[in-house]
């Protein structure tokens, strides 16, 4: 049947296109802090048996061998893989930006109470002197700046201290506990740059930043998205081009068919 | 002069399956572990009464060279170097696949997209839970050795077999990227083929080949139709033209 290299070259398009879509969002988040590019995974799809009979075998004659034929039916996208490799560290110089040199994510207070994982550490300050992310969603670790403070400083170890106005001394504001995963590429993308669990990722692992297996913290610098232009583009003319043989595939089968409705004039 | 058009008939057909296999070998360009399929014709000679009756039978090959290799720096990902295949278990069913991108499930089963099971020594693999055995002062490590040797900070958990088969043309296609043993393929332990951990196989899709295939497959279409309507001109004239007498 002509119609099945027709539709196996039209999924192999739609495959294409899925990847080009993806191509499209890894560049336009080529400037979101903390941005993870991500690929997606094809798989094929079933293969159906042919029988094919050997023609012009006698009846007597044994061993009638039957050859069989499997014949694939195109590709489908079944994953989306996310590259939680580091980005590069851009200096801001404001006190509650952070970033994380090393594995790990900082953790947030959804709305709804549940926990988020973040690698962006655009952090700032609620009306009520809350640690905050820039979409106002807390830091699980609930660190609170008094009003009197006159610089804030976050170690490597992930130590939150102030220094109050005056003569008020040093004090501890808190301490930021990071957590991450068995398999990372597993977490699924929330937007805003958040992620969450889910069964593929595992249970997260938490501990201290710069203890072993954990980046340590780096005040004053934002972790720039780790999109990298070139293989992007390399990525984009790759699918375009299979985008391309894919629709030629379509374009010949289609001729193939017409020739096959003139064999009758 | 019938004959002749019953045989350009199967021709055609014939042209029509390989054009199929090849719209799947470039469908699958990008598909992690897989192998291209090849048609081929062999031609028979077989008796028929006292006549020798030639006819064309299509065959088919699964192109088992390597692909080439992708980083993504993941642990539970692996290649396979060599002839050998992963055994994986799905719904009961033993199954053979090339394609080594894994993830621990929450029962500490490595398990793929479908969620096969990979086999080891005995069964399906499990180690242990990553977050059970983290402690703040140890990093977690997941390592497997070239040989399948499966090491959890440093401990031996099991190990992953690879298996070959003696005559690889006789491995079915099982859906989705699954090769399936019959007994014939004669499957065996293979200790030659080393696993590379943080990488996975592309697939071995030459899509230059698979475009020159397409063209030959459309030409010869193409010649075989032609000859089709010949006949049947040539028929035509005949019936018309013997009528007359």
């Amino acid at each position: 049947m002509p119609t099945r290299a027709l539709s196996t070259a039209a999924l192999g398009m739609s495959a294409q296109q899925k990847k080009v879509d993806n191509i499209a969002n890894n560049l336009a988040n080529v400037n979101t802090t903390g941005f993870k590019r991500s690929s997606i995974a094809f798989q094929d799809l079933f293969y159906q048996n042919i029988e094919v009979s050997k023609r012009g075998h006698s009846e007597n004659e044994p061993g009638r061998s039957v050859a069989r034929l499997q014949m694939g039916h195109g590709a489908k996208p079944v994953a989306t893989v996310r590259n939680f490799s580091q980005g590069s560290l851009m200096e801001t110089s404001n006190p509650l930006n952070i970033a994380i040199n090393g594995s790990g994510f900082l953790q947030v207070e959804m709305p709804d109470g549940s926990i988020a994982y973040t690698r962006d550490g655009n952090l700032g300050l609620d009306s009520s002197g809350r640690v905050v992310t820039q979409s106002g969603l807390p830091l699980a670790d609930f660190i609170e700046v008094p009003e009197n403070v006159q610089g804030i400083n976050i170690s490597k170890e992930g130590l939150v201290t102030a220094t109050l106005s005056g003569d008020g001394g040093i004090v501890d504001l808190g301490q930021i506990e990071l957590a991450k995963f068995v398999n990372t590429s597993g977490l699924s993308a929330m937007g805003d740059n958040l992620y969450s669990r889910t069964e593929a990722s595992g249970l997260p692992i938490f501990g201290l930043p710069a203890s072993e297996g954990f980046g340590g913290l780096e005040q004053g610098f934002l972790e720039q998205s780790n999109v990298d232009i070139v293989s992007e583009m390399v990525n984009l003319i790759q699918a375009q081009r299979a985008y391309e043989t894919n629709s030629k595939m379509v374009q010949t089968t289609e001729d193939l068919m017409a020739l096959t409705n003139s064999i009758k004039r | 002069m019938i004959d002749r058009l019953a045989h350009s008939m199967m021709a055609l057909q014939r042209l029509m399956k390989a054009q199929e296999v090849t719209a799947n070998n470039l469908a699958n360009m990008d598909t992690p572990g897989f192998k291209a399929d090849k048609l081929y014709f062999h031609s028979v000679l077989q008796k028929q009464g006292n006549r020798m009756v030639q006819s064309v039978v299509p065959g088919q090959s699964v192109d088992m060279t390597q692909g080439h290799f992708e980083s993504t720096g993941n642990p539970f990902d692996m290649a396979i170097e060599g002839d050998g295949f992963l055994k994986v278990e799905l719904d009961g069913v033993e199954l053979l696949t090339r394609n080594g991108r894994f993830r621990q499930d929450d029962n500490g089963f490595l398990v793929n997209e479908q969620g096969a099971r990979l086999m080891g020594s005995n069964g399906p693999i499990s180690v242990p839970l990553m977050q059970d055995t983290a402690t703040a002062e140890s990093e977690v490590q997941l390592e497997i050795s070239s040989n399948g040797r499966i090491l959890f900070n440093g401990t031996e958990y099991d190990r992953i077999r690879l298996y070959a088969a003696e005559k690889p043309e006789a491995l079915e296609r099982h859906s989705t990227g699954y090769f399936f043993a019959p007994p014939e393929a004669g499957l065996a332990p293979d200790n030659e083929s080393t696993l590379m951990q943080g990488y996975y196989e592309a697939g071995n899709v030459n899509p230059l080949n698979e475009m020159v295939d397409m063209m030959s497959n459309a030409s010869l279409f193409e010649s075989q139709q032609r000859a089709l309507t010949t006949t049947d001109e040539l028929l035509s004239k005949a019936t018309s033209t013997l009528g007359r007498f």
